[in-house]
């Protein structure tokens, strides 16, 4: 799995490549809570390249987006370009309802 | 329906139970799948049981405890294929686990329980013994429909 981040002007756009299982989540938490920690609350994930989430993966996107809602102001942590089967995933853990989704980075950077 | 040529018993892998191990469990369970024809959704989904299924074992078996051993298997026979997960650690009882509760705002979500719910929305049927000797077992079983595509 890679993880590649990049400073926006009003967001960090985290892209993620590969498989977030249960053996690299906790990298991908690590970087999230990594920017969390700088001061960094509104967040893009982009997951065209993701070809696999676990509940672990999932349970570190979730712990972000609790975090970054209680800071004051609330920040937020959305998806971008998400596949279909793993919007499956999502939809499975009802993640949907608390994750904003959107079709390209532009969009999605365009929010904050 | 899979021709009786193809449905033989899958290899046994056996690993010490860390979070490292997984992708190789991950790994073997696919390839596995993909020899006998499964279609690859069919193999994602099984792959990731074994995933949260390994990942239980070291998180919960083990926890508080040097790394014991966890073992993988699978087989495929009577049109479905069967993983089994087994572990010498602390056994459980997955009736006692709650299951998240997906449409609960945000604010009431826990994070908990997001593996086993996985496997059993993912697995047609699951279930798990507890025996001193031969540890503690996880069957996980998908039943196939058509094979590959």
């Amino acid at each position: 799995m890679e993880i590649t981040a990049t400073a926006m002007k009003r967001c960090e756009l985290v892209t993620v490549s590969g498989r977030i299982d249960s053996a690299t989540a906790p990298q991908l938490e690590e970087a999230l809570m990594g920017l969390i920690q700088a001061s960094q609350k509104n967040i893009v994930v982009n997951l065209a390249s993701t070809e696999y989430i676990s509940s672990a993966g999932l349970k570190a996107l979730l712990s972000a987006l609790m975090k970054v809602r209680k800071t004051i102001p609330k920040g937020d942590v959305v998806i971008s370009e998400i596949t279909p089967d793993l919007r499956e995933n999502f939809e499975l853990v009802g993640f949907d309802r608390l994750f904003k989704f959107y079709e390209n980075d532009t969009q999605a950077v365009g929010t904050f | 329906m899979l021709p009786r040529s193809i449905m033989k018993p899958f290899k046994t892998i056996k690993l010490k139970a860390c979070l490292e191990n997984i992708p190789e469990a991950m790994n073997c369970v696919a390839q596995s799948a993909r020899a006998a024809g499964l279609d690859e959704q069919t193999t994602l989904q099984i792959q990731l049981a074994v995933d949260e299924a390994c990942a239980n074992v070291v998180d919960h078996a083990y926890a508080g405890m040097d790394p014991g051993e966890m073992e993988i298997s699978c087989d495929l026979e009577d049109q479905a294929i069967t993983i089994r997960v087994r572990d010498w650690g602390r056994g459980f009882d997955p009736e006692n686990v709650e299951e998240p509760d997906v449409a609960a705002p945000l604010e009431e979500r826990s994070l908990g329980g997001l593996g086993l719910f996985l496997i059993r929305q993912t697995m047609d049927q699951v279930k798990f013994t507890m025996d001193p000797e031969q540890g503690n077992e996880l069957t996980m079983i998908k039943r196939l429909r058509g094979g590959k595509q």
